[in-house]
């Protein structure tokens, strides 16, 4: 496992946390939920952060706190879908490919939500008593734990491959079968 | 939430169903917090190189399905259409060594010797996958090895075909030495036969020795001219096929001009 430090992985892949916040933002101003403060990027930990109102509803809880990895996810593969065939199949990428490439690894890599808005989430399930929004919220916290912890090994850096790089050359070939 | 507090912002009815009272006006505002200039900036250079990249999009994507679909046609044996789907790949990346690669490889199996040996030709000294790099070696080694077998079918039949060409002159030459003989009997019956027809005495005996040795010689002629048209149709057919396999070994060194990108 090789470990390097957090914030020199934030810095390389910088679009991905801009964007994750964005996506916190967005849906944010979707559920009219105030935001406070904004910061995009910054050097230090957490990289980049949204403070907004709590809201009442928990299930603005959960959109808010799974929007990125809604929308990160979404985003990188819409923008690393024109450089995949020339860079992964045939190895015959332009600047510009790589470029494209970069940036959607980077933003596909930053769809895991964090920890903080995993605890948020569960301090708005164990508010309210709904069967069904535990049934969904409580797994949904779960994972992005398991995801942050998951972070140690690459597996965000995993994901981001896997979402540029792997889905666009899954779904070419796909096309070549019909 | 408490429904007699009042906007935190300008004082007037707060809205339900939040926590933070605000009037649903400046709620709105607040909950629209505006992005930053560089933000948009940023987003419209993304948008921008998103679109360049875009209009390439469906060149690359069937170049994509291209390859996908040689592959699979390359799989099943179908090598003529894997070279077309190869070759509709080259137009877009005419320089991908993968490619390339794949199409020297399918034009090797499908027989297209010449138009294989451009393109590895042309593959000379690039990097890929060890695998890749194991395939067109192979091929290579392959193309060397079938041009050498040419050679030595080439070298074989030209022996056989200077033994025919040994056989059919000597045949030659002994019908030439029958005709001769058959020439100087000729003359010498005739000979005979004016001295008979003149009433002058001839010797009846050598006469008859004479025709009967004139008849044994026309049927070894005739026997030795059938046997010469046998071995020269055989002699004809031979050399056809080793022109044939000569055109097709120069055809693998010297491919003709202009035939693959």
């Amino acid at each position: 496992m090789t470990l390097i430090p957090g914030f020199l992985i934030a810095i390389a892949t910088f679009p991905g946390v801009i964007v994750h916040e964005m996506a916190h933002q967005l849906v944010c101003r979707l559920c009219r939920v105030v935001v406070f403060e904004v910061c995009y990027f910054r050097l230090g930990n957490p990289a980049g952060y949204v403070t907004h109102e709590h809201p009442s509803n928990p299930y603005q809880t959960l959109l808010i706190g799974v929007g990125p990895f809604l929308f990160n996810s979404l985003l990188g593969a819409v923008i690393a879908f024109p450089a995949v065939v020339p860079v992964y199949k045939f190895e015959a990428g332009t600047t510009l490919d790589y470029v494209l490439i970069w940036l959607g690894v980077s933003i596909a890599m930053h769809a895991f939500p964090s920890t903080g808005d995993a605890a948020s989430m569960l301090k708005s399930l164990s508010a309210h008593s709904s069967l069904l929004l535990r049934l969904i919220g409580n797994p949904i916290v779960a994972l992005i734990y398991l995801g942050a912890l998951g972070s140690m090994f690459w597996l965000d850096a995993i994901y981001g491959l896997f979402v540029a790089g792997l889905l666009p050359t899954l779904l070419v070939s796909y096309l070549a079968t019909m | 939430m408490s429904d007699t507090e009042s906007c935190q912002v300008c004082g007037s009815a707060p809205e339900t169903g939040y926590v933070f009272p605000l009037c649903p006006r400046c709620r709105t505002i607040l909950a629209s917090r505006p992005y930053p200039r560089w933000i948009y900036l940023a987003g419209a250079a993304v948008l921008v190189i998103l679109t360049i990249a875009l209009s390439q999009s469906p060149r690359t994507l069937r170049a994509g399905i291209a390859f996908e679909r040689g592959q699979a046609y390359e799989a099943k044996g179908a090598y003529g259409m894997a070279v077309n789907e190869y070759r509709r790949v080259t137009e877009a990346f005419p320089n991908s060594t993968l490619v390339l690669a794949r199409l020297a490889i399918t034009l090797r199996k499908g027989g297209h010797v010449p138009e294989a040996e451009v393109i590895l030709q042309r593959l000379g000294g690039r990097q890929a996958s060890q695998e890749l790099v194991q395939e067109v070696n192979q091929t290579v080694e392959d193309l060397s090895k079938q041009r050498e077998v040419l050679s030595q079918g080439i070298e074989q039949k030209k022996v056989s075909v200077g033994a025919l060409e040994t056989r059919l002159h000597d045949l030659d030459q002994d019908l030439g030495a029958l005709n001769e003989q058959l020439r100087s009997l000729k003359a010498t019956t005739a000979e005979m036969e004016d001295q008979a027809s003149k009433g002058m005495a001839i010797d009846e005996q050598e006469y008859h020795r004479l025709i009967a040795q004139h008849n044994s010689i026309v049927g070894r002629y005739n026997s030795e001219l059938s046997t010469r048209n046998t071995l020269y149709a055989q002699y004809e057919a031979q050399l056809k096929e080793v022109n044939a396999l000569i055109d097709q070994y120069n055809r693998s060194i010297s491919p003709k001009a202009g035939s693959i990108p």
